[in-house]
């Protein structure tokens, strides 16, 4: 069939599907809309009792005398207190930070929640994150200065990394949620008229101090920011957007624990046995460039990936594949048979540039129950982690 | 509908399941028409986030004069345009800046997910997105929000021969990024 046959209905069909983090984002946030505008009637009728107790002289004069004593109490109470909260008491706090856990609501980039262990200057030693929801399905992954373990748990399958410029962009995402980066990041905006802190201290002992920050310029944008009173660190910050009338809750970041011993455990993926892993560092992934540009080790790698699959080397086909054991590439591919490769076309960079892929069209002749198709098949090829000189299909992990 | 009209009904007296339900039946549709008008799936995530929002808290003052997804289309439509509006290079640089460690931890792939790039859809989604954002937002409003041509000509303010144009332009070069260039 000519592919632009029925090409309004194939639109049609090409649906994009929301992932479970954006159905729970997107529900909180229109339930809470919708309380809120249940509340909004239920107000409207607290004002009308407030009317209606008002409206006697003896409770005017009640009401006045609550106000002055509560005035009162005011004034002492801050009389009584002897240092305003600042912001640069908490970047003071921050700098004893020895551990920290956090969870993010609904998840930012997938992750939800994450466990950090920092050294003696600050510098980060441990970390875990939780991905409970992204493209790959389920993730966890561990990070330490010279390894990080990733655990596909949806697709079952783990893979350890040791090339050190990964190595250092994983902690690049903790510093998201990171509540250090986060008062330093405020402080500096507040010094640069970015942004106005409206300081809230509470008179009952053991509320948070409440940071409400507002964007200069941008009026659409507020974060709520509650500091510990007693350690001056921060154990929330909310984001809001304006729609409407009303600010809508974005999102959250809790900081459970300060400095708690983390179990060492957290800090070691349990993998099950059925997992396939992977293991640049102990197994050679790919094939040799040697010599050959990467546009020539690309179309060698796509062609003998699918020579391997027509020849039934499961073996040889993971190897190119990532490193993928042949048990497991039997169980991927042995349900289609490869017949032959009809062509493989020029090497073209991947739409998004950053990935650094180089994508091989081939077009290969396959029969899956009982009947031929050609398709186009179009495999990401580019160097190994770890092993700069092999190329691999998927990049090597 | 009389299903989406009650499904209106029970909304308007707070209902969250009414919420729920009109939610699940109309995401995916509203997702897609974002997708392709901002070309951003998370510009489209942030739109239909506010038209939930908005739906629900003016749900007592909800009265979808043609139907309950024609309501949702438009304003679907509608804040996916504010965003193509809105959309500044420095927030764009923000955002890469911030995807950096989330671009690492995605590009650990599960090798068999290597292989999903291969399916004709996505040069078909690639294809939309490269179209004119003129001639997108007409094919998806008349392809994913079943809309007649003279209503989304109301909504873009221009006639609706100049709408089927756009259609018939956007078509054809669709046809022709993806390999064919027949059927002119």
């Amino acid at each position: 069939m000519n592919p632009t046959d029925d090409l309004e209905e194939r639109i049609k069909r090409l649906r994009v599907t929301t992932t479970a983090a954006v159905d729970q984002r997107i529900l909180a946030g229109a339930s809470a809309a919708l309380e809120n505008s249940t509340i909004t009637l239920l107000d409207a009728n607290r004002s009308g009792k407030w009317r209606n107790i008002m409206s006697s002289n003896w409770t005017r004069v009640a009401a006045a005398v609550l106000v002055v004593a509560t005035l009162g109490m005011f004034m002492f109470h801050r009389q009584m207190a002897t240092v305003a909260y600042a912001l640069e008491q908490t970047i003071e706090a921050n700098l004893g930070l020895r551990s920290i856990h956090i969870r993010i609501e609904p998840a930012e980039r997938g992750l939800s929640e994450a466990w950090a262990r920092f050294g003696e200057n600050g510098e980060l030693l441990r970390l875990r994150m939780s991905f409970p929801d992204t493209e790959d399905g389920a993730k966890e992954v561990v990070w330490q200065e010279d390894k990080a373990e990733v655990w596909f748990k949806t697709k079952k399958g783990a893979t350890v990394v040791h090339e050190k410029e990964m190595l250092k962009r994983i902690p690049k995402l903790l510093e998201m949620f990171d509540p250090k980066v986060a008062t330093q990041r405020l402080h500096e905006a507040q010094a640069n008229g970015k942004v106005s802190i409206v300081t809230q201290e509470p008179l009952e002992e053991g509320k948070p101090i409440t940071l409400e920050v507002s964007v200069n310029g941008s009026p659409n944008l507020r974060e709520i920011y509650r500091i510990n009173p007693e350690t001056k660190l921060v154990e929330q910050i909310e984001k809001y957007r304006l729609d409407g009338d009303d600010y809508q809750l974005v999102s959250r970041h809790e900081y459970l624990e300060y400095n708690q011993e983390i179990p060492p455990e957290t800090f070691v993926l349990d993998i099950p046995a059925d997992v396939t892993r992977v293991d640049t560092t102990t197994q050679k992934v790919g094939l040799f460039k040697g010599g050959l540009t990467d546009d020539q080790i690309a179309v060698k790698v796509a062609r003998e990936f699918f020579e391997a699959l027509i020849a039934k080397d499961y073996g040889k086909a993971g190897i190119i594949l990532s490193g993928m054991p042949a048990s497991k590439m039997e169980e991927l591919f042995g349900k289609m048979e490869f017949l032959r490769i009809i062509s493989v076309g020029e090497p073209t960079p991947h739409p998004d540039a950053r990935t650094r892929f180089l994508q091989v069209p081939c077009e290969v002749e396959i029969r899956v129950e009982g009947q031929t198709h050609v398709k186009t098949f179009r495999p990401n090829i580019r160097a190994v982690y770890g092993q700069p000189d092999r190329w691999a299909i998927g990049g090597g992990i | 509908m009389a299903e989406d009209q009650e499904l209106v009904d029970r909304l308007c007296q707070g209902n969250r399941d009414a919420l729920r339900r009109i939610y699940e039946k109309y995401k995916d549709d509203l997702l897609s028409i974002g997708v392709c008008m901002t070309a951003s799936r998370a510009d489209a995530e942030d739109s239909l986030h506010d038209v939930f929002v908005s739906l629900a808290k003016n749900s007592g003052r909800v009265r979808p004069t043609r139907n309950l997804k024609g309501y949702l289309v438009t304003a679907m439509a509608n804040r996916s345009r504010d965003r193509l509006r809105k959309r500044k290079r420095a927030r764009e640089v923000d955002e890469i800046a911030s995807r950096n460690g989330d671009e690492m931890v995605a590009a650990v792939v599960d090798p068999a997910a290597a292989l999903v790039d291969w399916e004709a859809d996505d040069q078909l989604h690639r294809a939309i997105v490269a179209l004119p954002a003129e001639q997108r937002t007409v094919i998806t409003l008349r392809l994913h929000g079943e809309m007649t041509f003279e209503e989304i000509a109301q909504q873009e303010g221009v006639s609706s021969n100049t709408i089927r144009s756009r259609y018939r332009y956007g078509l054809e070069k669709l046809r022709s990024s993806l390999g064919a260039g027949v059927e002119r």
